[in-house]
């Protein structure tokens, strides 16, 4: 394995040895914190009561994301055609940014019932902001110099758009959706916390209110492992899109 | 003579003509600022002219004057008998910039035939066109690397076949080989003089390195700053083709060195 890996596996594998030998040092009641060896236990003995959870939280970031990401792209497009559609917009991009899904979570559960819906407009909530702004930027990001080119030949702005445009936005629409992807899970989970009976979310209330730390412990396992494994995903499908490198000014 | 042809001025007239050309402009704490004062210019087809100057002497401009991308407020420019603007909009001008300016998704031969695709040239035709230019810049067989594969000579030479794609009459080239070390800039600069040579195209030049300029040009239009204006245009009578050799001849180095002289105002 490349040591871009092995080095903060071994810094996991190092901390997590540390706090198990601190807490059976140290004796640590169980209800203010459990032993990573009490959580991976746990984690196997309820894989299966597990599972469906895992699933449902996966669904609402995975249709949040994609819907946020199909949105953002669009409104980014309109924008870079329309600019006066921008200065309408973005306003009310950035108020959408700020009100506090804390407020807005029993509307939702209002509006769209008790199922996955309500958590998938919290996600879509979060993660539509820094993708709709850093396409934006994107978009615009294009050498003036490539402008006067283009004009030299009388390009049209859909020319210019679909043959520059598109893919100059590449590393920042990607900087935006790595943001996107982690705050996506934080949506699912906070979306779950208003209402709900399946997801992680769900499980670390649950396991809260019940003082099962090692459960807790674990629904935080997963969701790390989660966040971790879409992020991985995105970073890679940037590596095979933006093959050329962020700093190449060319 | 590519695309020179095309022109509808009078035959043996000059392609490019800049009569008492002057731009102001405001800048964004309200001053007015001249940026040329009174250019007068003619340049004849096949031309190689290089214009030259201190930083801020409207070099830059005068380019963008030439090729429509700035209106002059005062004067008039005809290129081929016509406004900037109609030779624009036949495609008369072809642009080389101090960075290559590629595309970084684009392979060579795909940065190559970007114009002629937003033109809408048939794919046949297009290949056959920059293999061809590609050739005579000695790309043949890098076709399908990118430019982050290139060497900065060679992202530098993708850019003249892309300028030089749609045989554009008139040349113009902004510091080009400013960003490339002394060899490889030398090296460019036989390159160039051969693709001149190859295709008749007029060639308006701006740099900073006045042997280069020598070296090149028929015609060096030396400039001074604030307000910009053309202070001397020095005809060059060195023999061609140039070979590097000719850079330590005493003829040579007259020239550089009245150039020398009359940037640092000495030469009156």
């Amino acid at each position: 394995m490349h040591a871009r890996f092995l080095y903060p596996l071994g810094f996991g594998i190092l901390a997590t040895g540390l706090w198990e030998v601190l807490w059976r040092a140290l004796r640590i009641p169980l209800w203010i914190l459990p032993a990573p060896s009490g959580v991976m236990l746990k984690l196997y003995s309820m894989r299966e009561y597990v599972w469906p959870h895992i699933r449902v939280t996966v669904i609402e970031v995975l249709a949040g994301f994609v819907i946020a990401f199909v949105l953002a792209i669009t409104i980014a497009a309109l924008v870079i055609f329309f600019e006066q559609l921008g200065w309408v917009l973005l306003p009310y991009i950035v108020i959408v940014r700020t009100i506090p899904i804390l407020a807005i979570a029993p509307l939702l559960l209002m509006w769209f019932g008790f199922g996955l819906w309500p958590k998938i407009a919290v996600v879509i909530l979060i993660s539509f902001f820094p993708i709709v702004i850093n396409a934006i930027r994107g978009l615009r990001s294009t050498d003036y110099r490539i402008m006067e080119l283009m004009d030299s030949v009388s390009a049209t702005r859909m020319q210019v758009f679909l043959k520059v445009r598109t893919r100059a936005s590449l590393p920042l629409v990607f900087a935006g959706l790595k943001i996107a992807i982690t705050s996506s899970v934080i949506g699912a989970v906070v979306g779950e916390f208003i209402g709900a009976d399946t997801g992680l979310g769900y499980l670390i209330i649950n396991a809260s209110t019940r003082l099962d730390t090692e459960l807790l412990f674990s629904a935080m396992v997963l969701l790390a492992a989660l966040g971790l494994s879409l992020f991985g995903l995105v970073a890679a499908a940037e590596r095979c899109f933006v093959f050329w490198g962020h700093q190449e000014s060319t | 003579m590519a695309g020179a042809t095309g022109g509808v001025g009078a035959p043996g007239g000059p392609i490019v003509r800049l009569e008492g050309v002057g731009l102001h402009y405001r800048t964004a704490n309200g001053d007015l600022l001249e940026a040329v004062r009174k250019a007068d210019l003619e340049i004849v087809p096949g031309e190689f002219v290089s214009l030259i100057g201190p930083s801020g002497c409207g070099k830059t401009t005068i380019l963008k004057l030439i090729s429509n991308l700035l209106a002059p407020t005062q004067g008039r420019i005809l290129v081929q008998g016509e406004p900037p603007s109609e030779a624009k909009r036949r495609r008369q001008f072809g642009f080389v910039f101090q960075d290559s300016v590629l595309l970084p998704w684009r392979t060579v031969m795909e940065n190559a035939t970007l114009l002629l695709e937003i033109v809408g040239i048939e794919r046949d035709r297009m290949t056959s066109k920059v293999t061809e230019l590609l050739g005579l810049v000695g790309l043949r067989g890098f076709e399908g690397r990118y430019p982050h594969e290139l060497s900065g000579g060679m992202r530098q030479r993708v850019s003249m076949v892309r300028a030089l794609s749609l045989d554009p009459a008139i040349l113009l080239m902004d510091e080009p080989f400013g960003a490339l070390d002394e060899m490889t800039r030398d090296r460019m600069n036989m390159e160039l003089l051969r693709i001149w040579e190859a295709t008749g195209t007029t060639i308006v030049f701006v740099t900073h390195s006045i042997p280069e300029a020598v070296f090149l040009s028929q015609r060096v239009v030396v400039m001074s700053a604030r307000p910009g204006q053309i202070k001397e245009i020095v005809p060059i009578d060195l023999p061609r083709p140039r070979q590097v050799q000719v850079k330590d001849s005493v003829p040579f180095i007259g020239y550089t060195r009245r150039i020398r002289d009359l940037i640092n105002g000495m030469g009156e």
